[in-house]
């Protein structure tokens, strides 16, 4: 049965600590959807695949906050209409901005470069980490007044990953599992909220890898409308 | 005018701070203060600002007293996207192309200080962005001063053809007075 979903996407872009960028997608059925991650997680790709429905590389770094008229966009079974986009950069100077897009959000995602997680980028974990700390502090200041919030932390970049990028979807599906069981993200998981947070992980990298992810999500939260 | 404008470029490695300049100096990395007021002021003319220009990744934003402008440096960052520099302020009134021109100078010298060029492209097209502005203002004042004028004149005349008209009224009723006395 299709659904058919009313969304004003809202995009932020943000992070901690020197990250860049975030994007926000708002509203399913009136709610808001709000995309945060560090620079380079994929969260302009993503928004660039709501508008369009394809995937094109980002060429240029957000740096000032945009308004973009949204479209209707088919993902499997969901039809969305998505009212409009506001993406806002990243960077530590901009915490404000997103933390006031959380204080109005429905559904947070958070997006990170999952590669750099398997590869070991000390730097990069301490920092993803770092970030967390404060959007799990808003997630949590938001549903204090919105309990039915709902928090995604998505690691994307899994292409780049040989074993998940040689597997069909149920491999594929294992693999995601068994690495939010590995350490640094076993923590990040913790960081996030334990149990209230929702760990997923995929590939941005073409159509079929966003559509995925984002039926994923869309199915998760109508499922608990 | 003196004015000062502010510049941002967002760090080449997406983690480090970005480099930022207020008041012709660059903002140290642990100026949070100064660089969330910078962060606020981009928040609000990039959120409510109005696009006066927009071409192949060049910008010129309006909001009330403020312009933003948004151009490219020839250098990419560690990622190899497109790195784009802000440069803004407060601008009550004033000579759009002097305000440009001052504009694209502070950026320009902002971007040689932090090691960076511009595109000399994206600075012609806000250089006649800016232009553009002024002839558009000269235009509005000229159709505003058409539109005074000419309310003004039809006001004049429809006042002059009252007077007239209303002088006619008078002695045509003195008459009928004099025809009534004579009668």
């Amino acid at each position: 049965m299709p659904v058919f979903l009313v969304w004003g996407l809202w995009l932020v872009a943000g992070a901690v600590a020197g990250f860049g960028g975030y994007l926000v997608l708002a509203s399913l059925k009136g709610k808001r959807f709000v995309v945060l991650g560090p620079s380079l997680a994929g969260k302009t790709t993503l928004i660039g695949f709501l508008k369009t429905g394809e995937v094109t590389l980002q060429y240029e770094a957000t740096v000032r906050p945009a308004k973009l008229n949204g479209r209707k966009i088919k993902l499997q079974e969901h039809e969305l209409k998505i009212d409009s986009f506001d993406d806002v950069p990243g960077t530590k100077d901009f915490h404000s901005a997103w933390e006031k897009k959380v204080s109005a959000a429905d559904v947070v995602c958070y997006l990170f470069d999952g590669k750099r997680f398997v590869d070991g980028d000390t730097e990069y974990i301490d920092q993803v980490t770092a970030e967390m700390r404060h959007v799990s502090d808003w997630r949590r200041e938001r549903a204090i007044d919105h309990p039915a919030l709902r928090f995604f932390v998505i690691a994307t970049h899994l292409d780049q990953v040989t074993e998940y990028r040689a597997s069909d979807a149920a491999r594929r599906r294992q693999y995601i599992v068994s690495l939010w069981k590995t350490r640094p993200l076993a923590k990040l998981a913790l960081v996030a909220g334990g149990a209230k947070a929702r760990c997923l992980g995929g590939s941005l990298a073409d159509r079929e890898g966003s559509e995925a992810l984002m039926t994923q999500i869309i199915s998760e939260v109508a499922a608990a409308e | 005018m003196m004015r000062t404008f502010s510049f941002r470029l967002q760090a080449a490695d997406g983690l480090s701070p970005a480099h930022v300049e207020v008041e012709g100096r660059l903002v140290p990395d642990d100026s949070e203060g100064e660089r969330a007021t910078a962060a606020e002021q981009i928040v609000t003319i990039g959120e409510h600002g109005k696009v006066v220009y927009e071409q192949g990744g060049a910008e010129l934003l309006r909001r009330g007293d403020w312009v933003m402008i948004k151009l490219h440096a020839n250098e990419r960052d560690d990622a190899g996207r497109l790195a784009p520099i802000l440069g803004w302020g407060r601008v009550a009134g004033g000579d759009p192309e002097e305000v440009g021109h001052a504009l694209l100078t502070g950026l320009q010298q902002f971007a040689e200080r932090i090691g960076r060029t511009v595109n000399i492209e994206h600075v012609a097209a806000l250089e006649r962005a800016f232009s553009e502005e002024k002839k558009h203002r000269g235009r509005k004042r000229i159709g505003l001063a058409v539109v005074i004028g000419t309310a003004v004149a039809a006001a004049w005349g429809a006042h002059h053809t009252d007077t007239k008209s209303d002088h006619a009224q008078t002695t045509t009723n003195q008459a009928d007075q004099v025809d009534q006395v004579e009668q």
